[in-house]
């Protein structure tokens, strides 16, 4: 769909937040949903104001300009493994913890997404661990999460 | 002012051999960060919180400074090696430090980037200490109604500051201050926006929210573009210890040059929002226009080097003066130190004058210290720090995406955080993909609280017409003229070319 780009769906997403925003305010008493409108609202139009210029700049761009300008597809690619290495490192750091993550998930992430060598992969993977072991626990004193799996497992 | 104060926070730092030790840490690190394109300042920030959690206030605010006021100063690094600025405010040097590193003086132009900024990140320090005595009766005289118009201020200074569209800009700084009212409303106890989440029933965390908008997004873009500069030869970064030297001395030649633009950045930074970039370009200007042979510059005149890089590091000094007087950042940098300051239990405002004078002068005297000996430590490395630009962006975003889950597992050390961090990622990365400006975010989230409280305050005192009180209009002017000053930059810009864009910058 032409309309429908990056730049529309962002500032309708912005939109959408601020006027679920306003809309939950509204239940609020007076004094606690004074502020959230005062700033809520002309968030909720500028975000209409956007909105509008981003749809009628989509509706105005020339064919050949919009083909210019279309991202990439391997571009596109890069973006969704970007997003999905994102949650796989939140997903295993609940899981496993960070020591487990740092041994296991940068080496995935270095040997497969950067095609690293297996040397350097592991190199860094295992002093990575350490260091954040060392730092963290020992000089630090601050206990790292061990990970919902690894909990469940040691107990 | 009591000289206790100001030399008893200088011996409470070198007598320390943790706060010294903290500093000696810092400074490479912040090199680190400034040297590899693509990460910065900001980011460095952002990824050493985690390490601060253990630490005391002092300490964390001493780390965090020292390791900030030092990034330009690697930053200069790959900007006359290769051509390629560290961090945006870097570019200026660029104009005469590369052609200089292609005629073979890459020693010379390093040592007189690294001399200049040491210099500059001194004179900035001393700056905002001079202006201590003079600020403290105008902080003062502010009420809770200056106190919300600020917080308006530094958002709109910021968002017409930071990005192509002051519209994105406003909106995504009232998004900061909206996030800002999650949790028990202080007035009523009633829970806004928790979504029945007990987690949040203390707020949005300002450390996930900060990496979030930051390193996450910074982390999926250089994995999407990819950011390495190895394909430049190695033989540009090699020369001798003595060129450096040669060019530290370089800056005495050329001392009143330093002198003014070190004053001219550390002014520059004391505007919110202006940043770095205008310093550096505005001190650039400077130097074409006092030299005497400007027809040199842009094909490797020294002082195409000094100019910028004084400045680069005196607007730190400047910039921390409306940071921790007004709670207003002067940078986008600050503006994230702003946040750990907050983390770390320092709340910047009007009261840093009269309760933890002793704190400020601490940390204008590891400003000084980190610029100091930064030079020494530079020269001690010189030879290497080339090396340095040449690591692989792609191998670091695994650990930038480590240590942005540690920081924010270990903010508030609940789990749902990083479920936080998630939603909050994916939204700073669409905002950093189509142009959405994310400091004023920052800015309207750190001061959220204090603008509802402050704003609730001039009501119960003056009522609904707190803003005809004479400073209040003098807020509202400068907000409106802001905005106008804006509007009209914006309307040249359409009509034609006009030459050095002072503001532009990198996209936050």
């Amino acid at each position: 769909m032409k309309l429908l780009n990056g730049h529309v769906v962002t500032a309708a997403l912005m939109l959408a937040i601020f006027a679920s925003m306003v809309g939950m305010s509204m239940q609020y008493p007076p004094n606690a949903r004074m502020v959230p409108l005062l700033i809520g609202v002309p968030g909720m139009i500028l975000c209409l104001i956007q909105l509008a210029s981003e749809l009628l700049a989509s509706y105005r761009a020339i064919p050949d300009t919009d083909q210019a300008h279309r991202v990439p597809a391997s571009e596109l690619v890069r973006e969704l493994k970007f997003f999905l290495w994102f949650p796989a490192f939140i997903a295993s750091v609940l899981l496993l913890g960070f020591t487990v993550t740092t041994l296991c998930l940068v080496f995935v992430f270095l040997r497969l997404d950067q095609r690293e060598s297996m040397k350097l992969s592991l190199g860094l993977s295992v002093g990575g661990a350490v260091v954040l072991y060392l730092v963290f626990e020992i000089v630090l004193g601050l206990p790292l999460y061990p990970g919902f799996l690894s909990n469940w497992l040691l107990t | 002012m009591s000289i206790d104060i100001i030399f008893g926070s200088l011996f409470s730092i070198i007598s320390s051999p943790y706060l010294m030790g903290l500093i000696l840490l810092a400074i490479p690190i912040g090199m680190f960060f400034g040297a590899i394109p693509g990460l910065g300042g900001k980011l460095g920030i952002v990824l050493m919180i985690p390490f601060v959690f253990g630490m005391d206030m002092v300490a964390g605010a001493v780390f965090l400074l020292a390791m900030h006021s030092v990034v330009h100063t690697g930053g200069s690094i790959p900007s006359i090696i290769f051509g390629i600025p560290g961090t945006g405010p870097d570019a200026a040097t660029i104009i005469d430090g590369y052609p200089l590193a292609k005629q073979g003086k890459a020693g010379w132009a390093l040592g007189a980037s690294l001399g200049a900024s040491g210099f500059g990140g001194v004179i900035g320090a001393v700056v905002l200490a001079l202006m201590l005595p003079v600020l403290k009766p105008v902080v003062l005289a502010f009420s809770p109604a200056e106190f919300f118009l600020l917080a308006i201020l530094g958002i709109t200074f910021i968002a017409t500051l930071s990005g192509d569209s002051l519209v994105k800009g406003l909106a995504v700084g009232l998004f900061g201050l909206m996030l800002a009212f999650v949790g028990l409303d202080p007035q009523t106890g009633v829970a806004r926006f928790t979504f029945g989440q007990l987690f949040l029933w203390d707020g949005i965390d300002v450390i996930t929210a900060i990496l979030a908008l930051f390193a996450i997004p910074e982390m999926i873009s250089l994995g999407v573009k990819g950011g390495s500069i190895s394909s430049v030869s190695a033989q540009a970064a090699r020369y001798s210890v003595k060129e450096v030297l040669l060019g530290i001395g370089a800056v005495w030649t050329h001392r009143w040059l330093a002198l003014r633009t070190s004053i001219i950045g550390a002014v520059v930074g004391m505007i919110p929002g202006l940043g770095g970039d205008a310093a550096t370009w505005i001190c650039y200007g400077h130097a074409v226009q006092s030299s005497k042979t400007p027809e040199l510059f842009g094909k490797g005149a020294i002082e195409g080097v000094i100019a910028p890089e004084t400045a680069n590091n005196s607007k730190e000094g400047g910039s921390l003066l409306p940071t921790l007087f007004f709670g207003v950042p002067g940078s986008s940098g600050m503006a994230i130190l702003l946040g750990a300051f907050v983390m770390l239990g320092i709340q910047p405002g009007p009261q840093m004058m009269l309760t933890q004078l002793d704190l400020v002068w601490v940390l204008i005297w590891a400003l000084v210290l980190a610029n100091v000996i930064s030079v020494f430590m530079f020269v001690g490395v010189a030879r290497w720090l080339g090396v340095l630009s040449f690591i692989r962006g792609g191998l670091l975003i695994p650990f930038v995406f480590i240590l942005g889950i540690m920081g924010s597992y270990l903010s508030r050390g609940a789990w749902e955080n990083l479920l936080l961090l998630f939603f909050m990622g994916i939204l700073g990365y669409l905002l950093k993909r189509f142009d959405w400006p994310r400091p004023p975010f920052v800015i309207g989230l750190v001061l959220g609280g204090i603008a509802e409280e402050s704003l609730h305050k001039a009501l119960n005192i003056w009522g609904p017409t707190f803003f005809m009180r004479p400073m209040s209009l003098v807020f509202i002017a400068i907000i409106i003229g802001s905005l106008v000053l804006y509007v009209v930059r914006r309307n040249k810009q359409k009509k034609g070319p006009s030459g050095v864009a002072l503001s532009g910058g990198p996209k936050l």
